[in-house]
């Protein structure tokens, strides 16, 4: 790796952790969102598959 | 649709059991002898492969990958092919998988107490054994991956997420750490340099921590307390939940691991915030895991195998409690580099990883020897020595940090530093006394257990091919309209496993590909040169001896650091650094300006420090380093670490290589001329005068710079 770098300034790179931010944010409610919406029955099912 | 027959295997569950328990039981002796050389200097026995520098690593990759790794193989195959109703897809291959994994232990062990190391904190094994890894580790992956496909059992249950998440993510972290240029048919140079390297490590050493001592144990918790308790999971919605939010989250926060360093602010930043966020997923889990024994706690104050569990979950909890509170940099601030650190990984394997594996070697083993425990209450015992030594290791270990932080922090009102570097040290060395009584304790109980499984297997009868009955999945699924939509990815684990890697890639590739791209966050240095191949040589042998396991060469910007070590550290001093070298605890004092004109030491005095460092400090617990003052460096390999680094991107001037012998033995002949007239006799051929010129260097480039960078 010879040490060139393709970009001389760091424009905004403050953007980077409120980008990850918000990803995460609209990663985590979405699957929260799913998970309340889960069928009760199919999730007792799966719950017991270690005890059968 | 006919029952099929087949049978379970578990000849592999015991197999990987036993080397749980042996390696087990090495590691941790392994880590009671460092314990006690931290108190006498003298159990480093003059004699390389024994000394704390190279007996570290042999430990904490012996517990980590020895150890745990085996541990969860032992979980991973004894569950998995439960869960899904079928045998291990390829004997041959859980036997190549099994073997290979153990002689890469051992090859391992012996290339670590033999000097061969990359350098880089629980990613030290050379480029040949992390080949070797690398293989084994994609055996495991089409054994696993191979059972999941034939299985009877459409869905797939949480833990097998958690295990499918492991594999992929420890890959992608293990072959992008590891990345390096042999020079020669077992070592090599880090791919990356400063601070580059350092981010590239630290993103990977945290998510060991993350992915191989958590996520696969959490999987082990999601089967195991269940199956001991004899009751379903609290709530497996949390569990979903739970699995995507830690998967994500981790994977960002190892510039934790670097806070105050030379690491560009907004990198700092990210590890900080998503470190804090962490509390919520481990919490979640923890509380899920606990929250399973509700209403069994009766069962529990009776048997020791939910004793051990209940434990384990608990230390899971208090050490990610404490590890986003040791993100804060204001906390930070105090704890680094000090024991609270040894501390915190300490809860987490001696509590979460090692008791959990206790827990389940004691429910495993009666089962798969068709017999109860050979004896209960030692087991119980068992329990209560391990208690008493996770205490015994922590509280010393807490006050060390807490105490020395504070002292190396201390001014007088005059302004000057309260107390000398060594000080510090010997006014903490009870506190590590204790804490080697402790882990001792510790150890006692893990080898009562291999006594207790010893004879367990001895009185019981051995089901090498447990019989089993299901239906074979049908060729299409029917919908049965109770569906939700994670069935969808329960039913397709290439698609989990494709959905993992992306989701961990993300958070690697954001941080990460800045820092290589953006020329601002490393701002050049002119005066910064390469080493001369003296000093380069003296480098290989700081490596190979450990150093960087008790010293670091990170100035952090603190009046207290600038004051004791010069001026704080800039990124573009770590240009030529393949691995870096910042280290991570301050056993000894920060040598990045060792050789600054503020802290320069004559050439006499490191030789005699090296030879016997309680002679010259009093009281030093660093080891005496005899050898190197009768050893020859070996100059055969000179021109081809030259061309390595070139290679790397080093400006050496064109054909360095052909000459690099004859600058090497011009500048070691200067130093044995200056030892001369300091009252030493040597020869310029000798191991200690690369060591003293790479010293001498450390930090002397910045000399009479004026205009340095800020960062
Ligand atoms: C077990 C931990 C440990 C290891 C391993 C270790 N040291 Fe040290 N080192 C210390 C301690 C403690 C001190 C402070 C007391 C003293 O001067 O000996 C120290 C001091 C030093 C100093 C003096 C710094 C100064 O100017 O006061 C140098 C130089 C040094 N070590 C070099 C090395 C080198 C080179 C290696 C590897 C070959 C090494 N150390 C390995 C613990 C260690």
């Amino acid at each position: 790796m010879k040490y060139k770098y393709y970009l001389q300034d760091a424009l905004g790179i403050e953007i980077y952790p409120l980008i990850s931010l918000v990803l995460f944010t609209a990663v985590f409610a979405f699957v929260i969102f799913l998970v309340l919406k889960m069928n009760k029955k199919k999730v007792k099912e799966i719950k017991d598959l270690p005890l059968q | 649709m006919e029952k099929q027959t087949f049978y379970y295997d578990n000849k592999i569950v015991r197999n990987f059991a036993l080397a749980t328990t042996i390696w087990g039981v090495v590691g941790m002796l392994v880590g009671c002898i460092i314990a006690f050389q931290l108190v006498f200097p003298s159990w480093n026995m003059n004699f390389a492969p024994t000394t704390f520098g190279r007996m570290r690593p042999v430990h904490t990759n012996a517990v980590i990958f020895a150890f745990v790794g085996n541990g969860i193989f032992m979980g991973v195959y004894y569950s998995l092919q439960r869960l899904l109703k079928a045998r291990m897809f390829s004997d041959a291959l859980s036997k190549v998988h099994f073997w290979g994994w153990q002689l890469i232990i051992v090859f391992g062990a012996l290339s670590l107490w033999m000097g061969h190391t990359s350098g880089k904190e629980y990613a030290e094994l050379q480029w040949p054994i992390d080949i070797a890894i690398t293989l084994i580790w994609v055996v495991f992956g089409i054994n696993m991956m191979g059972t999941i496909l034939k299985r009877r059992e459409r869905h797939l249950y949480v833990a097998i997420w958690f295990f499918i998440g492991t594999w992929v993510t420890v890959a992608l972290l293990h072959i992008v750490n590891s990345f390096a240029l042999p020079y020669s048919w077992i070592d090599g140079y880090s791919w990356y340099a400063g601070v580059q390297d350092a981010l590239v490590q630290w993103w990977y050493g945290h998510n060991a921590v993350a992915f191989f001592l958590t996520t696969p144990y959490l999987g082990l918790m999601y089967y195991f307390v269940p199956k001991a308790s004899n009751r379903p999971v609290y709530s497996y919605k949390w569990s979903i939940i739970h699995f995507w939010a830690l998967i994500f989250i981790y994977i960002w926060a190892g510039p934790h691991h670097l806070l105050y360093t030379s690491l560009p602010d907004w990198a700092q930043s990210v590890g900080v915030v998503f470190s804090i966020m962490l509390i919520l997923p481990s919490w979640g889990g923890m509380l899920n895991g606990l929250l399973t024994l509700r209403g069994a706690w009766d069962k529990v104050r009776e048997d020791p195998i939910l004793k051990f569990m209940v434990v384990a979950i608990t230390c899971y909890g208090m050490a990610t409690f404490e590890g986003p509170m040791l993100s804060l940099k204001s906390v930070n601030a105090i704890t680094h580099y000090t024991d609270w650190t040894i501390a915190h990984v300490h809860v987490g394997a001696l509590g979460w990883n090692g008791f959990l594996t206790f827990g389940i070697l004691y429910w495993l083993i009666p089962r798969i020897f068709r017999t109860e425990l050979y004896s209960k209450k030692l087991a119980s015992i068992h329990f209560w020595i391990g208690v008493i030594g996770i205490i015994m290791y922590a509280i010393p270990m807490y006050w060390a940090g807490f105490s020395q932080g504070l002292m190396w922090k201390s001014f007088t009102p005059e302004g000057t530093l309260t107390y000398q570097f060594l000080e510090t040290v010997t006014s903490i060395v009870p506190m590590y006394l204790l804490r080697a009584v402790g882990g001792t304790i510790y150890l006692t109980g893990a080898i009562l257990m291999a006594f207790n499984l010893f004879k367990t297997m001895q009185k019981g009868n051995f089901l090498a091919e447990e019989k089993m009955e299901a239906f074979p999945l049908a060729k299409v699924y029917k919908k049965t309209g109770n569906e939700y939509w994670h069935n969808w990815i329960e039913r397709r684990p290439m698609q989990l496993l494709v959905g993992s890697l992306i989701v961990v890639a993300i958070g690697g590739a954001v941080e990460i590909i800045p820092t290589f791209l953006i020329k601002s966050n490393v701002p050049t240095i002119e005066a910064v040169k390469p080493y001369t191949p003296l000093e380069l040589q003296g480098r290989d042998i700081y490596v190979r001896e450990g150093c960087y396991t008790c010293h670091s060469q990170m100035i952090r910007p603190f009046r207290d650091e600038v004051v004791r070590y010069g001026d704080y550290s800039k990124a573009g001093e770590f240009v030529y650094d393949h691995p870096f070298q910042w280290g991570s605890k301050r056993t000894g004092p920060d040598l990045a300006r060792e050789g600054h004109s503020k802290l320069r030491r004559p050439d006499s005095w490191h030789y005699n420090h090296m030879l016997a460092p309680e002679d010259i400090s009093p009281g030093s617990i660093m080891p005496p380093y005899p050898w190197l003052l009768t050893d020859d460096l070996d100059t055969s390999n000179t021109a081809a670490k030259i061309r390595a680094m070139m290679t790397l991107g080093v400006p050496y001037t064109k054909d360095f290589d052909q000459v690099a012998n004859n600058d090497l033995m011009k500048q070691a002949n200067n130093i044995v001329a200056n030892l001369k007239s300091e009252g030493i006799e040597t020869k310029p051929t000798k191991e200690i005068i690369a060591v003293i010129a790479y010293l001498q260097r450390l930090g002397s480039d910045i000399e009479n710079v004026d205009d340095l960078p800020v960062r």
